[in-house]
């Protein structure tokens, strides 16, 4: 027995299933380029000059221009909304905040340990605190940046060269790459 | 086991029965469902960048969207950054479902294409 329907033929279902999912894929990308470009932008640039600056300047004032870049590079990666929200915005925010102040906190469990120590043991929580982000929205390639960023922290000491610099260009480089390549590849 | 009024097994006659919606056969509804319904549940874009993921002029986008205002599929917020009015666009719970049971007439027509 035939069984009759209004609708599409099975030629013209499967063009408007294509485009469904060409929309869908094209969106998830924008989505992504719109909420995290910026970010790590902000953050590749803000990690590889203070953490730059704090190996090459040393002492209180190198630690006070690393502070106003951090600073800068918190308020610029929360600057732009791209045309699209996630809704979690403030969530993140409130997050971040909470990470940062713990900061101090679990720095000052462990130490004394030599300050070089200090700012990698705090860079490597905020590189847990980005793959932790980018396995909950199932963001692959940050979590493979971040999780490279715990991975130079851990390594980085049993180099023979500055393990501060390291630091700056290993989770830094990557971090501003993807960024660049996310606002390139949301433009288009 | 069989439908007694079609003979065909009961899977296959109730994908069979899905209905589509007829506000998402129109294919530019659809693909504008379809961007919305991709966003998180509790995200939004904005007028500019929709039209841009979608490759939509302004006036075919504003007409369409406003359809599906009108019968609720998609909700709208306004925002303002100083003088700097922002329209957002967001799926509603009504128009994800209708976009999803849509998806699936369209699913079902393939396989009744090739019930193999």
């Amino acid at each position: 027995m035939s069984v009759s329907r209004e609708g599409p033929t099975p030629e013209a279902a499967a063009r408007m299933l294509a485009d469904v999912r060409r929309v869908e894929h094209r969106t998830d990308g924008r989505r992504r380029s719109a909420t995290t470009a910026s970010p790590m932008i902000a953050w590749g640039l803000g990690w590889l000059l203070a953490y730059g600056c704090l190996a090459l300047v040393r002492g209180g004032v190198g630690l006070a221009i690393a502070s106003v870049i951090f600073v800068v590079a918190v308020v610029a990666s929360w600057l732009g909304d791209g045309g699209i929200r996630t809704g979690w915005e403030r969530k993140i925010k409130l997050a971040w905040l909470g990470i940062v102040i713990s900061s101090v906190f679990l720095v000052s469990t462990v130490a004394p340990v030599p300050m070089d120590r200090l700012l990698l043991f705090v860079g490597a929580l905020w590189c847990l605190a980005m793959l932790l982000y980018a396995i909950a929205t199932d963001d692959r390639a940050w979590a493979v940046v971040s999780a490279t960023g715990v991975v130079v922290a851990g390594v980085s000491p049993m180099l023979p060269w500055s393990v501060l610099l390291t630091f700056a260009i290993g989770v830094g480089g990557p971090l501003l790459v993807l960024g660049v390549a996310r606002r390139a590849g949301g433009a288009r | 086991m069989k439908d007694g009024a079609t003979g065909l097994d009961d899977d296959f006659a109730a994908l069979l029965r899905i209905p589509f919606d007829p506000t998402l056969t129109d294919p530019a509804r659809l693909r504008i469902q379809a961007a919305l319904v991709a966003l998180p549940r509790s995200g939004s874009i904005g007028f500019t960048a929709l039209a841009s993921a979608l490759q939509m002029t302004d006036g075919n986008l504003g007409r369409h969207l406003s359809v599906l205002v009108e019968v609720g599929y998609v909700e709208t917020s306004v925002t303002f950054r100083g003088r700097r009015k922002s329209t957002w666009y967001q799926a509603s719970s009504d128009g994800r479902h209708a976009f999803e049971t849509h998806v699936a007439a369209l699913r079902g027509v393939l396989d009744a294409a090739s019930p193999d």
